[in-house]
C-alpha cells in the first residue's frame, strides 16, 4: 500500500513538473518577440529517492555567454564606426562638395580675377571685382574653419548627452546586481532580471565600449579601458568638464581618485566622439590652417613690393597671421586695401602707371608656384589634398561602419539562433508537457481506483 | 544544422527590404543626376580628378576673356597702322611729284599744307583709344601719347597677357617703336622736315627725303604685321583652350560621370531586386500566419 501512495506521490510531481514546464513554454511564446529576452528551457531530472517520479531541476536561460560577449564588443565597435562614419560625413559637407562654390573654385576664381585685371588695371570695376573675389576666398577659408569649431562643440553637446545615458544604464546594472542577488540568494534564478542587466551591459558597451565580467557571486563588474564603474551595488559615474586651455569636454570618472578617460574610451558612441573631435577634426583644420598661412605668407610677399594705382607700395592684401594655427580662421583682406579698389597692387613701376600690369600677371602667377607646405606643391593643390584626404577617411570610415554592422548582423543572427524563441518550436513542447500531464493525471485515475478497490476488501 | 527562429526570419526580411531599398535610392539618383560621384567620400581618386579638371576649365574661360579684350585692342591698332600706311603712301606720292621741275612754289606751298593735315592725321591714329585705353601709349594709357607736332610723350612698355597656359601675347606696340624707333625712321621728324622744305620751295631737299620716307612707311607698314602675327597667335591660342576644354569635359564625364544607358538598366535592376523581396516577404508573412501548429 505504500507504494500506491509512493505512486500517487509520483504522480503528483510528474503533474507539477509538466505544469512547470508548459509555463515556461507560455512564457517563452509570450516573449518571443521581446527584444533581449533569451529562450528559457526547463531542464528535467529523475527524482532519486521515493517518490520518484521527475521534477524541474532547473529552468534556465539558452546563453551562449562568449558569443553574448562577442555580439556586445561588436555592437560596440559596430556604434563606433556608424558614428565616426557620420561625423566625418558632416566635415566632408562643410568643406565643399564639388561644383560651386567649392574651395577650389573659389581659390580658381581669386587668381582669375588678376588675369582678367591685367588686361586694364586702369579699370576701376575690375579692381573692384579682385577686392570681391578676394573677400569671397576668406569668407570661404574661415567659415570652413568656423564650420569645424561648431563640429567640435557640437560633438561637446552630444557627448554630455552620451555620458549621461551611460549613466542612467549604469545604476540600472547596479540596482539590477542588487535585485539579482536577493533573488537569487532565496534559490530562485533571476532570469529576466538578468535578460534586462544584459540589456543594459549592451547599451553601455555601444555608448561607451564598456566591457564587463560576472563573478562566482553573479555580480557583474562593469568596465571601461580596466576602470570600474560598477561594482556590485556601487557606481562611479562618469563625469565632464570643459577643459581650461581647449574649453573641450573631458571625460573622468571621481571618487576621491581622478581618473581621466579622454584617451581610454577608444570604442562605442563616445569613443569616436572623441577620436573624431580630438583627432580627424584637428588634423583638417590643421591642413586649412596651412593653407591659409601659406596663401596670405606668399601673396603679401609679392603684393607688398608692387604699386597701386595711387602709388603706393608697402601694402598688404591679406592680413598677416600671426602664426599658422588659427590662421584659417582669422584670413581677412588686410584693412590697408579693404574697400580701396586703388589699393591693389598691379604695377611694378610707379612711372609706369596706370598701364602697367606686370604686377597683376606676378600675382596671377602664384597659382603656379610652388608655395604651399613648405614649397612642395601649389596652393591649388593644397586645397585639393585637404578634400581628398576628407573624402577618402569618408569613405573608409564608411566602408569600415558597413563591414561592423555585417559582423554585428551575422553574430546577432548566431545568438538568435542559440537564444531565440521558435513559435513551432515551443508549440511542440507545450504538446509534449500536455500529453505527459494527461498521462501523469492517468496515472492519478488508476492509483486512485485500486485504492478504491483495497478498502473495498 | 542552425535552428531557425522567428526572429531570424524577421530580421532578414527586414534586411532584404531595406538592403534593396537602399539600392534603388542610390540607382535613381545617379539616374537624375547623371553623376556617379557627388561627394568626395563616393569615390576620393575620381572626385580630387574632378576637382582639378574643372580648375582647368575654370583657368581656360578666364584666359578666353582676356584673348578677347586683347583681340579687341589688336585689331584696333592694326586697323589704325593699316590707315597710317596709307597716309604715309600719299605722302611718299607728294615727294615724288613735288621733286619734279614742273611744279611751282605755290603748288608745291599747297602740297606743304596737305603734309600737315595728314600729320595731324597721323598724330590722331596716334592717340586711338580702345574702351577708353590709348594703345599707342605704351604703359601710360590714360592720357594721349602724341602731341600736335608729334612729340611722344607715353612710354615704351608692353602690357601683356596670358591667352593660353603658357601662351602670352602683347596688346599693344608703344607708338615710339612704330613712329620713331632708335635705328630707325622718326616719321614725324620727317614730315616736320618736309613741309619746312616744301614750304620753303627746296626742291633738292624734297627729293633727297624720299628714300627716308619710304624708310618710314615701310617702318609703319612692319609695324602693323606685327599686330597681324599677335592675331594669329590669338587665334592659335583660341584652338588651344577649345581643345583643352573638350579635354576638360570628357575627362570630367569618365571621373565623375554615369552612362545614361547604365544607370538606367542599373535602376530597373535595383528596382526588380526590390520587388522580388517584397512579394517573398510577403508570401512568407502569409505562410507562417498559416502555420498549421497555431
Amino acid at each position: 500500500m505504500t507504494r500506491l501512495f509512493d505512486t500517487l506521490g509520483l504522480a503528483g510531481n510528474a503533474l507539477m513538473a509538466q505544469q512547470r514546464g508548459t509555463q515556461v513554454a507560455g512564457n517563452n511564446i509570450a516573449n518571443a518577440a521581446t527584444p533581449g529576452y533569451h529562450r528559457q528551457e526547463v531542464v528535467l531530472e529523475s527524482v532519486r529517492w521515493p517518490p520518484h517520479g521527475v521534477k524541474v531541476g532547473e529552468v534556465r536561460r539558452a546563453i551562449d555567454q562568449v558569443l553574448e560577449n562577442r555580439v556586445q564588443d561588436q555592437g560596440a565597435n559596430t556604434a563606433f564606426a556608424q558614428t565616426r562614419s557620420e561625423q566625418l560625413g558632416r566635415l566632408e559637407g562643410t568643406l565643399g562638395e564639388l561644383g560651386d562654390p567649392s574651395l577650389s573654385a573659389t581659390l580658381d576664381r581669386f587668381f582669375g580675377s588678376f588675369r582678367e585685371l591685367s588686361v586694364n588695371p586702369d579699370d576701376t570695376s575690375l579692381r573692384q571685382q579682385v577686392l570681391a573675389r578676394g573677400e569671397d576666398l576668406t569668407r570661404a577659408v574661415s567659415q570652413a574653419a568656423s564650420g569645424i569649431s561648431e563640429q567640435q562643440a557640437d560633438i561637446d553637446r552630444q557627448l554630455r548627452g552620451q555620458i549621461a545615458a551611460a549613466n542612467v544604464e549604469m545604476n540600472t546594472v547596479a540596482r539590477l546586481n542588487r535585485s539579482i542577488l536577493e533573488q537569487e540568494a532565496g534559490g530562485q534564478p533571476a532570469l529576466e532580471l538578468r535578460d534586462q542587466r544584459d540589456g543594459a551591459v549592451a547599451k553601455l558597451a555601444e555608448l561607451v565600449g564598456a566591457t564587463s565580467f560576472e563573478d562566482s557571486r553573479g555580480q557583474l563588474t562593469v568596465q571601461v579601458d580596466g576602470v570600474s564603474v560598477v561594482q556590485g551595488d556601487s557606481v562611479r559615474p562618469l563625469q565632464t568638464e570643459a577643459d581650461a586651455a581647449t574649453g573641450l569636454q573631458n571625460v573622468f570618472v571621481n571618487d576621491g581618485v581622478r581618473v581621466d578617460l579622454n584617451g581610454r574610451v577608444r570604442n562605442g558612441t563616445v569613443g569616436a566622439l572623441l577620436t573624431v573631435r580630438d583627432q580627424d577634426l584637428p588634423s583638417q583644420l590643421g591642413s586649412l590652417d596651412q593653407f591659409a598661412f601659406d596663401l596670405a605668407t606668399a601673396f603679401n610677399a609679392t603684393h607688398s613690393t608692387q604699386f597701386g594705382a595711387d602709388g603706393v607700395t608697402g601694402r598688404n592684401f591679406f592680413t598677416t597671421p600671426a602664426a599658422v594655427s588659427g590662421a584659417a580662421a582669422a584670413l581677412s583682406l588686410d584693412a590697408a586695401v579693404q574697400n580701396n579698389a586703388d589699393a591693389v597692387a598691379a604695377a611694378v613701376d610707379p612711372t609706369a602707371l596706370p598701364g602697367d600690369n606686370r604686377g597683376a600677371l606676378a600675382l596671377a602667377q602664384i597659382e603656379q608656384q610652388n608655395v604651399a607646405a613648405g614649397g612642395s606643391q601649389t596652393l591649388g593643390q593644397s586645397v585639393v589634398g585637404i578634400v581628398g584626404s576628407v573624402g577618402e577617411s569618408v569613405r573608409s570610415a564608411e566602408s569600415i561602419a558597413t563591414l561592423e554592422q555585417d559582423k554585428l548582423s551575422s553574430l546577432e543572427m548566431m545568438r538568435d539562433s542559440q537564444s531565440g524563441v521558435s513559435i513551432e518550436e515551443e508549440m511542440l513542447a507545450m504538446n509534449r508537457f500536455q500529453r505527459a500531464y494527461q498521462a501523469a493525471s492517468r496515472i492519478v485515475t488508476t492509483v486512485d481506483e485500486m485504492l478504491e478497490s483495497i478498502l473495498r476488501m | 544544422m542552425t535552428r531557425v527562429t522567428d526572429s531570424m526570419l524577421y530580421t532578414s526580411m527586414r534586411t532584404q527590404i531595406t538592403t534593396n531599398q537602399e539600392r534603388v535610392f542610390e540607382a535613381q539618383r545617379r539616374a537624375e543626376t547623371g553623376l556617379r560621384v557627388q561627394r568626395p567620400g563616393d569615390d576620393p581618386v575620381s572626385a580630387t580628378r574632378g576637382t582639378v579638371l574643372e580648375s582647368a576649365q575654370q583657368r581656360l574661360e578666364s584666359m578666353g576673356r582676356t584673348a578677347d579684350r586683347a583681340e579687341a585692342q589688336l585689331a584696333a591698332s592694326e586697323g589704325a597702322l593699316g590707315q597710317a600706311g596709307n597716309l604715309l603712301s600719299r605722302v611718299r606720292e607728294i615727294v615724288v611729284q613735288a621733286s619734279n621741275e614742273t611744279y611751282s612754289a605755290a603748288e608745291r606751298a599747297e602740297m606743304a599744307n596737305e603734309v600737315a593735315s595728314i600729320r595731324a592725321g597721323l598724330v590722331a591714329l596716334g592717340n586711338q583709344q580702345v574702351e577708353g585705353v590709348y594703345v599707342f601709349g605704351g604703359f601710360l594709357t590714360d592720357s594721349a601719347p602724341f602731341q600736335a607736332d608729334g612729340t611722344y610723350t607715353g612710354d615704351g612698355g608692353t602690357r601683356e597677357v596670358e591667352v593660353a597656359p603658357g601662351v602670352s601675347v602683347g596688346m599693344n606696340v608703344p607708338g615710339s617703336d612704330v613712329f620713331a624707333p632708335a635705328g630707325g625712321q622718326d616719321v614725324f621728324a620727317l614730315l616736320n622736315t618736309l613741309e619746312t622744305d616744301l614750304q620753303a620751295n627746296d626742291v633738292a631737299a624734297v627729293r633727297a627725303s624720299i628714300d627716308n620716307i619710304e624708310a618710314g612707311r615701310e617702318q609703319v607698314v612692319e609695324a602693323r604685321a606685327t599686330f597681324g602675327r599677335r592675331l594669329l597667335t590669338l587665334e592659335q591660342a583660341a584652338e588651344t583652350r577649345t581643345q583643352g576644354e573638350l579635354d576638360v569635359a570628357s575627362g570630367l564625364k569618365s571621373a565623375v560621370g554615369v552612362d545614361l544607358t547604365e544607370s538606367i538598366v542599373d535602376l530597373l535592376e535595383a528596382q526588380n531586386a526590390l520587388d522580388g523581396a517584397l512579394s517573398f516577404s510577403s508570401r512568407l508573412l502569409r505562410d507562417l500566419s498559416n502555420s498549421p501548429l497555431i
